[in-house]
């Protein structure tokens, strides 16, 4: 078998990068608006490295003879992109339960936003996943 | 087989995430653990002790079942509105006589009633007993047409936002709309929901009963003018009546012979018209009367009971003419965005506090006494809230401080005063005669005046010095009561002295219902025309050596000489002769100006970017024990005196990091300290009105007292009283101790033994949203109020840590707000309120979301060591309010200042760095160690002072419950991880097969 055989190249890692950049923009505007993420440079740190293993396995995948090393990458990529996503989700646990199960914060329209804005976030990062799911799922379509 | 390299990897790709989110979700459910089993409704651990039947028996609840206890809030519930409703004007109708079918107006009069606040003292709304069911119960039939129109109303998008002071709990900004909307539907309005509703008013047309209120929150406060509301709505201000609300009264007076107002707030409204509207029969405070309270309203409504209450505030005409208002909202440093980082720091906003000693009743009667006496222009113009030429207190005031009247009269007589030889304290005897016709309580205020010398000390001209309340006199029955108050009171703190002073000269005494009467009697005394009994005053002459008594109070009951400890708390020190504090000297020359543009010094940098203390590394760290070996456990301190060389013993066991973990993660659920046996647990509720949770959240199956799931009453909450203004108003500690025996049954009942309550901050101003929380703007009342409840709570077991020590003087940006005054200010007004409470014995704090000056209040080392734990000998625990947001609440400041543990589950990331690496970073550092240690004492100390100890005994132990919850994410977890590693392996061995057959 032909290790360099070339492999279609997918739409799939694009899309994700591109999901996870703005999960990581949306996460940086909630967390300006209200209730700052203490957390924010760890969590931007993982999501940098998510599309950086994203990125490494698009160029694996140009080769049939690296496809473990692109699924491996993946892989790691879906670790990280899954912590980034918790973690933004535990940074808006306490304000979730402000605003949508108290009075603390339901008529504070910026908390109300930075909430709403956190969610978007954590959409576009499940999006990424499901990006990668599709991926994994996917027969690797050889030429 | 190597077709399914693509399930295998997808299906690893899924699961990972899976055992991610799972890892993820018990960590957060874990963390969250206290308000998940009480959601729920889980126990996730248990206390097991063999010897069960030996415990129990250090404090015992007075009651056999929950339904015992259940009536006995009802009881009390009644009691305080009784006891603290004040009869602000009475014609004569009242009590009801010939009224048998009345007329509820206002949407507040059943439909959308006050019964507690939006956040703090919110109560539970299905346990509520309405004004209706109330006079119902007292044989008074309500119309029912009406109320089911305002019903329909307060449903209506319009209405149903309208008790709400809107919150933010992260702090509140101003701008923009108003901060609330004064909600009062229209008779067109009622009309379009029942269009014949005045045709019920015949039937129901013996008296109109008419409620107007105002909301109250944590988290939010009013404005004056139109920043406050919206001012086209006929209203000045958000306290003061819109045209709807003139409309409604109106259409009472219009309609009814009989018209009785109910004021439904815990804030004092502006409602001098009401006062002077004699169409208005009778006018009641009613305050926010919790869930029973409404019963008490009923009995003094029909005659049952005879009202008693005092006002805890002052009522103005119109409050934002108060000089505390010239700076009250949301300032910031002119240069703060050159120095700070506003989420990370919170040290862009301060308040500048330039009205001195001069805020309620010390501000009005004060300014009164100098108009009459012709004394420092205080007849000028500033102030005056319609901008008329001078001065006038009729015009300013409504109802003065202290003011309530009853059903029948009395005639108080101050008798006789008697000073201590150490000059501390005075003894007052005073008779007081029930000169009516029928049976009545009354509370009994001395007060005092201290000689003022113009250009000297500033100085209020009467003070509240001490209080009591008569048992019920019957008609012609007379009692004596003996006060004895502590000179403290009247004494002032002298900046230069640094100490408390009195000055030489005369000091007048005497009784009075309320402020008013009682500058009227000292000024009638001293031959000015007033409306005053000069005969009821009495003075003591003190002649100290050289002019002015420095000596009597420079040494605290603690044995501490007194000294200056707050001078970074004016804004003064940092830049000189920048604000100009009010003077009595001078009325018109000193009256603040509004500080809006001040600048950050370099100098405060250091305090408001939070880090001012360096953590050393090569200290000589001998003197300081840890990890020694013992074996003592917690169990075994029950009861032990703060100073027992048990203790040191016990603590040098400790490992740092166990102690590191205790303080910093110190919310309501408590960490195990293993070394010493301690067992963590949920051990601490939130007030300040009661526990916030219901009977059986918390309760330990192991108590005669214990509250199962199936009990009756195991949903019932117990913060069902009045608010904090209500239970002042009555001045009656014993009552007050009472209700403190009714918190400590239910701590027994509940299994906390520990709660952050009650409020003991001042009102400085009637438009701070949680003034509901905090019973005066009198220290010596709110002190001895909150004194006679932390007692009474005492003898159950039960730990009262009263907040927000201190200076929570507005909501407004309230997380981290640095507040700038006096020291004369901080130790006369808030701190003495504070400093009653803990010479009186308490054992618990939680300080505040604000600095003092430039330094969050928890890390500032004069008002923590200096004041607190040095001057007054404090022993108990500190505990930060809620870390969130956090990192301004620097830990290793305010562990070496004296907070002892942080309201948090998880501390702030930037706290991390000294909780996983513990051991290197703090332990070359002796001051820090030293304290750290300190801290668990004090912690450790309260816990084995409280109704704790009454389920601990050498052998218990804690056991985790496996509560469904804990099964469902454990098993979601595991089941991932599994699914995952099987995919993992799937996915290598397929692609390994897959390579050798493509090697074939």
């Amino acid at each position: 078998m032909n290790k360099k055989e070339a492999v279609k190249i997918n739409k799939l890692p694009i899309l994700n990068i591109a999901f996870v950049v703005i999960a990581i923009v949306l996460t940086i505007v909630s967390s300006s608006l209200a209730y700052s993420f203490a957390n924010l440079v760890f969590i931007i740190a993982l999501s940098v490295a998510a599309i950086v293993m994203n990125v490494g396995a698009l160029y694996c995948s140009r080769n049939a003879g690296r496809l473990v090393i692109r699924d491996v990458l993946t892989w790691v990529s879906v670790i990280l992109t899954a912590v980034a996503l918790c973690s933004v989700i535990g940074g808006r646990v306490n304000l979730m339960g402000y605003v949508y199960f108290s009075d603390l914060e339901s008529n504070n329209p910026v908390a109300i936003a930075a909430m709403n804005t956190a969610i978007a976030a954590w959409v576009f990062y499940i999006l990424a996943l499901v990006m990668d799911f599709i991926m994994g799922f996917k027969k690797d379509s050889e030429s | 087989m190597f077709r399914k390299t693509n399930l295998f990897r997808g299906g690893a790709f899924v699961f990972t995430t899976l055992f991610v989110i799972g890892m993820t979700a018990g960590t957060i459910l874990e963390t969250n653990r206290n308000v998940v089993d009480g959601f729920l409704g889980t126990k996730s651990y248990s206390l097991i002790t063999d010897d069960a039947d030996e415990l129990y028996t250090d404090y015992v609840a007075d009651y056999d079942n929950t339904e015992e206890l259940v009536n006995a809030h009802k009881e009390m519930g009644e009691a305080l509105s009784e006891e603290g409703t004040v009869l602000l004007k009475n014609s004569g109708i009242l009590p009801f006589d010939g009224v048998s079918k009345v007329t509820l107006l206002g949407l507040r009069a059943d439909a959308s009633t006050l019964y507690g606040a939006t956040i703090g003292v919110s109560v539970n709304a299905e346990q509520n007993v309405s004004l209706t069911q109330a006079l119902t119960e007292n044989g008074i039939e309500v119309n029912e047409t009406i109320n089911a129109a305002y019903a329909t109303l307060a449903e209506s998008e319009e209405y149903s936002g309208a008790n709400k002071l809107s919150p933010s709990f992260s702090g509140v900004t101003v701008g923009g709309e108003p901060t609330y909307t004064i909600a009062e539907p229209t008779e067109s309005e009622l009309a379009s929901v029942c269009s014949d509703y005045k045709t019920s008013f015949s039937e129901y047309g013996d008296a109109a009963i008419v409620v107007v209120g105002r909301p109250g929150s944590e988290a939010a406060d009013y404005y004056p003018g139109s920043t406050g509301t919206d001012t086209s709505s006929g209203a000045r201000n958000a306290l003061a009546l819109s045209d709807d609300e003139r409309e409604l009264i109106k259409m009472a007076e219009e309609n009814f012979d009989k018209v009785v107002v109910l004021i439904n707030s815990s804030n004092a409204m502006e409602i001098g018209e009401l006062a002077n509207d004699e169409a208005i029969d009778a006018i009641l405070w009613i305050g926010f009367p919790g869930n029973y309270g409404m019963e008490g309203v009923a009995d003094i409504l029909t005659g049952e009971a005879n009202p008693s209450g005092s006002l805890p505030d002052t009522f103005a005409s119109d409050s934002t003419s108060s000089p505390a208002m010239a700076n009250f909202g949301v300032y910031a440093y002119s240069n703060a965005s050159e120095y700070l980082d506003t989420e990370a720091d919170r040290g862009d906003y301060y308040l500048i506090e330039a009205e001195g000693i001069y805020t309620g009743y010390r501000y009005y009667e004060t300014r009164y006494a100098d108009v009459i006496m012709g004394q420092g222009n205080a007849d000028s113009e500033v102030g005056t809230f319609d901008s008329t030429s001078s001065w006038n207190y009729d015009e300013e005031v409504t109802y003065a401080f202290g003011y309530g009247l009853s059903y029948t009269t009395f005639d108080t007589e101050l008798t006789s005063l008697e000073v201590s030889t150490d000059n501390k304290t005075i003894t007052a005897t005073v008779n007081v005669t029930n000169t009516g016709s029928v049976a009545g309580k009354t509370s009994v205020q001395l007060y005092g005046q201290a000689p003022y010398i113009a250009g000297g000390v500033e100085k209020s001209a009467i003070v509240l010095v001490d209080f009591d309340k008569t048992e019920e006199l019957q008609p012609n029955e007379t009692v004596t009561i003996e006060i004895t108050a502590d000179l403290q009171n009247i004494a002032s703190y002298d900046e230069d002295a640094e100490s408390y002073i009195l000055d030489a000269g005369d000091y007048y005494f005497t009784v009075g219902n309320g402020s008013h009467e009682a500058i009227n009697n000292v000024l009638a005394h001293l031959g000015y025309e007033t409306a005053g009994n000069g005969d009821n005053v009495l003075t003591w002459s003190y002649n100290p050596e050289g002019g002015v008594d420095t000596t009597t109070f420079k040494t605290t009951n603690a044995g501490t000489e007194v000294s200056n400890k707050l001078q970074n708390a004016d804004y003064n020190t940092w830049v000189e002769d920048t604000v100009t504090y009010l003077s009595r000297s001078d009325w018109e020359g000193t009256w603040p100006e509004t500080y809006s543009d001040l600048a950050l010094t370099e100098d405060m940098l250091p305090y408001l970017t939070n880090d001012f203390y360096e953590v050393q590394a090569d200290d000589d760290t001998s003197d300081v024990t840890y990890e020694a070996d013992g074996d003592l456990i917690f169990a075994n301190m029950k009861g032990l005196d703060y100073d027992d060389p048990e203790w040191d013993k016990l603590l040098d066991q400790l490992s740092l990091q166990e102690a590191v973990n205790f303080i910093t993660i110190g919310n309501r659920a408590y960490q195990n300290i293993d070394s010493v046996g301690f067992i963590g647990g949920q051990y601490t509720e939130n007030g300040p009105n009661g526990f916030n949770i219901t009977l059986s959240e918390y309760s330990n199956e192991n108590s005669p007292w214990y509250v199962a799931e199936d009990d009756e009453y195991s949903s019932y909450t117990t913060n069902d009283m009045g608010s904090a203004p209500l239970a002042a108003a009555t001045f009656n500690k014993d009552l007050l101790y009472d209700y403190g025996v009714l918190w400590g049954n239910d701590s027994l009942f509940n299994g906390i033994p520990i709660i952050w309550a009650p409020g003991l901050n001042l009102h400085r101003s009637p438009y701070n949203g949680r003034n509901c929380e905090y019973y005066s703007e009198d220290p010596v009342l709110a002190g001895n109020i909150g004194l006679s409840l932390i007692q009474g709570g005492l003898t159950k077991g039960l730990i009262m840590a009263p907040k927000h020590f201190a200076f929570n003087d507005q909501e407004s940006n309230r997380n981290g707000v640095a507040p700038y005054m006096t020291e004369q200010k901080a130790r006369e007004l808030e701190l003495n309120s504070f400093r009653i409470a803990v010479e009186g014995g308490t054992l618990g704090l939680m300080t505040s979301f604000s600095r003092i000056g430039p330094t969050y209040v928890g890390a500032d080392t004069g008002l923590m060591q200096g004041i607190l734990y040095d001057e007054w000998g404090y022993k108990g625990y500190v505990v930060s309010d809620m870390v969130n947001p956090g990192t301004y609440m620097t830990w290793k400041e305010s562990v070496i200042a004296g907070t002892t543990n942080f309201d948090t589950t998880e501390p702030d990331s930037s706290w991390s760095s000294y909780l996983t690496t513990t051991s290197n970073s703090l332990d070359g550092d002796s001051t820090m160690l030293e304290a750290i240690r300190e801290r668990v004492h004090h912690t450790l100390y309260v816990f084995a002072q409280s109704n704790l100890m009454n389920s601990l005994s050498a052998n218990t132990q804690r056991v985790e419950n496996m509560v469904w919850w804990r099964v469902m994410y454990q098993a979601f977890r595991w089941v991932s991880l599994v699914l995952g590693v099987l995919c993992i392996l799937g996915y290598t061995f397929a692609t390994i097969k897959k390579r050798k057959v493509a090697n074939e």
